[in-house]
């Protein structure tokens, strides 16, 4: 069982370094392949951090210029997928950042207050992988989730979300398995503490 | 009380567990597509500013060199010694005769010293 498992780690590996090195050779067919192979991943990601399926889409195309424009810069020995991840939650928390100065800002300029109602409050989101069962409890959870620090948020949003494990997780985030599984546990009683407070109230 | 808990205990339960069974979230279709009139996009518009701003900053060294040579112009043909005001046209010298006479006139006539 393990040695199937090194075997097909072995093909993958392979496999992305083939398509590493025509990524490098401007391949436009090596590019469409890794679109299609990652646009799911990245675009769930995206749409798990931002909240928003037009700024997921549109935060998915940046990712996915930001691989191609910087294709040479990445180092062969290291998981294309992890890369590719770790650019992914990265744009993810610029627009956050990026959404929370210009509410800051507006909060001074009463002129643009129209603008700021209607553009940065995030509404209740329905992520569209939800059973619908879930759908009200996952609306909660996403608010809750909102309120974490952000490495904690990170952490239980790409196991939770993306169903990565621990050790992804840990290469994403360039962290050891120890600091995921603190981070993880620390989420997860912060949750359960934001939780018990939401229904208590 | 402890009904009340144990009911709000499990609906944190129920919370907590609100992504099993989650799918992956899918874009729009035809991504590549988008993806590429973006590239290209990007690429024409890297591309202007590649050409425009090589142009614009020649046009304004250029600009600059002009006011130049037009304040150095301007300087040498009507600020000169009183000596080199004979090679003037006439309406030249009315100009400077005008502007800096070599009489004084009653506007400084305070800065003259009497000898006593």
């Amino acid at each position: 069982m393990i040695n199937l498992k090194v075997k097909v780690n072995d093909v993958m590996g392979n496999t992305d370094h083939i398509l590493v090195e025509e990524l490098k050779n401007g391949d436009e067919g090596a590019f469409r392949q890794l679109v299609d192979d990652y646009q799911d991943k990245v675009f769930n990601t995206c749409i798990s951090f931002v909240k928003n399926a037009d700024d997921a889409d549109d935060l998915t195309q940046e990712v996915f210029i930001e691989v191609f424009k910087s294709i040479n810069k990445f180092r062969s020995d290291a998981k294309l997928s992890t890369w590719i991840y770790r650019i992914t939650v990265n744009k993810s928390l610029e627009y956050l950042r990026k959404m929370k100065r210009k509410k800051r800002s507006a909060i001074f300029n009463w002129i643009s207050k129209e603008d700021q109602e209607s553009k940065l409050q995030v509404p209740d989101f329905d992520h569209p992988g939800v059973l619908a069962e879930n759908r009200e409890k996952a609306r909660i959870l996403f608010d809750a989730i909102e309120k974490l620090p952000e490495k904690q948020k990170i952490a239980f949003t790409l196991h939770k979300l993306e169903d990565l494990s621990y050790e992804q997780i840990a290469e994403i985030m360039q962290k050891s398995l120890s600091s995921i599984e603190s981070l993880m546990h620390r989420a997860k009683n912060n949750l359960q503490k934001e939780l018990y407070d939401y229904y208590n109230s | 009380m402890k009904k009340i808990d144990k009911h709000i205990e499990e609906q944190v339960e129920k919370t907590l567990g609100a992504f099993d069974g989650i799918e992956r979230a899918r874009p729009k279709p035809f991504l590549y597509t988008r993806l590429q009139a973006r590239l290209e996009s990007k690429d024409e518009h890297s591309l202007q500013t590649r050409i425009l701003s090589p142009v614009l900053q020649r046009l304004a060294v250029i600009m600059i060199m002009l006011v130049i040579v037009f304040n150095i112009y301007t300087a040498t043909r009507f600020f000169i010694s009183p000596a080199a005001t004979d090679s003037l046209s006439n309406s030249e010298q009315l100009f400077v005769e005008e502007y800096y006479p070599s009489t004084p006139t009653l506007y400084n006539i305070s800065q003259l010293t009497i000898n006593p």
